[in-house]
């Protein structure tokens, strides 16, 4: 008897991981849902409108280890922004200091003593990866705008 | 029995259905840069738009009902407008021209005679995009464009003036405003703002 419902069980579990494994893949899923807040944005699947692109220019300061803490002005700008929802942690991640506007960064992603910190986010209002952000550091160049 | 209802629930949608973009874009945005006094790049923003009624009414005015609908021949969507009130970040879509205006007027105070608006002479299309700028505001006093220590809390987009001058206030037609991080500008300090309106759609 024991044996038969241990089989029971057995069974019961394939079937459930059978169909988790067939239906949780659907985007709308709870599951899905659950787990998709802490993935990668996908920039792809997000529309252009929704989707807020900043950056600054960010000077290294002092270096300790792989840590590096580098002057950031006007990140406070980028922060303040009300569509970021999620910029306290961004500030908690990058150990912002407001008063000396600094931040600390891994040193092997800084593109020499003068680098451009991007902070892409997505609106609230987006279907897709809404509020989540990213930040990625590039090389300095000036921003030369003008008519496509 | 308990463990298969607890996985229905899992995997069964969870009403938020994706909203699929079928290909089509009808959106604006506005990208800004912020110069110190000598120049340098200071931050640079990409925020979309919200779209006004009186815009909306306008694309559709000039597009199936007639442009006396609105107004001349020579109308047309093509200045950039400061505003330096902070209800701008918070329009709702009804808000005029005229309280785009008069809230800028109350939140910069003293005498009116900074030109917080500039028209682009040479507003183009292409690949169903139109673009208007870029145009350089500037602070300082008297010819400038906002007096030194303001704050620009938004941007509206306006109706072009006639003569393509600069000039203070939005003209007739507030089409959008850009809810941009708010950015104090010292005396001879800068922005530059491109806005781009796109109507592309899939396959174009």
């Amino acid at each position: 008897m024991g044996s038969k419902k241990d089989k029971v069980v057995l069974a019961g579990l394939a079937i459930a991981t059978v169909l988790i494994l067939i239906f949780a893949t659907n985007e709308n899923s709870l599951v899905s849902l659950f787990f998709n807040q802490y993935t990668p944005v996908v920039w792809d699947e997000v529309i252009e409108r929704n989707i807020v692109r900043s950056s600054i220019p960010i000077e290294l300061l002092v270096m300790e280890n792989n840590n590096c803490t580098v002057s950031a002005k006007n990140f406070d700008k980028i922060v303040d922004h009300q569509y970021f929802v999620k910029s306290n942690d961004i500030i908690r991640e990058l150990n912002y200091d407001r008063n000396d506007e600094t931040l600390s960064l891994p040193c092997d992603i800084l593109e020499g003593d003068k680098s451009r910190l991007n902070v892409w986010f997505v609106v609230e209002e987006s279907t897709k990866h809404s509020n989540k952000y990213e930040y990625f550091v590039t090389t300095w160049e000036e921003t030369v705008d003008s008519k496509p | 029995m308990g463990l298969l209802g607890l996985i229905a629930i899992l995997v069964i949608p969870a009403g938020t259905q994706s909203m699929t973009n079928d290909g089509f874009n009808l959106y604006g945005q506005a990208t800004m840069t912020y110069h110190d006094a000598f120049g340098n790049e200071m931050l640079s923003q990409t925020v979309h738009n919200q779209l006004f009624d009186q815009g909306e009414d306008f694309i559709l005015a000039n597009t199936f009902t007639g442009i006396t609908d609105i107004g001349t021949d020579a109308t047309q969507i093509g200045a950039i407008c400061l505003t330096t009130a902070t209800a701008a970040e918070s329009y709702a879509e009804t808000v005029t021209h005229i309280v785009f205006n008069t809230d800028h007027d109350a939140a910069e105070g003293g005498s009116d005679d900074e030109n917080n608006c500039r028209t682009d002479g040479t507003v183009t299309n292409s690949t169903q995009i139109a673009t208007i700028g870029p145009l350089t505001f500037q602070a300082g006093s008297g010819t400038d464009n906002l007096f030194a220590g303001s704050t620009i809390e938004a941007i509206g987009i306006c109706e072009a003036d006639s003569g393509d001058a600069d000039n203070r206030g939005c003209d007739d037609t507030l089409f959008a405003v850009v809810d941009t991080s708010d950015v104090t500008l010292a005396n001879g300090e800068t922005v530059d703002i491109t806005y781009t309106f796109n109507l592309q759609s899939a396959g174009s």
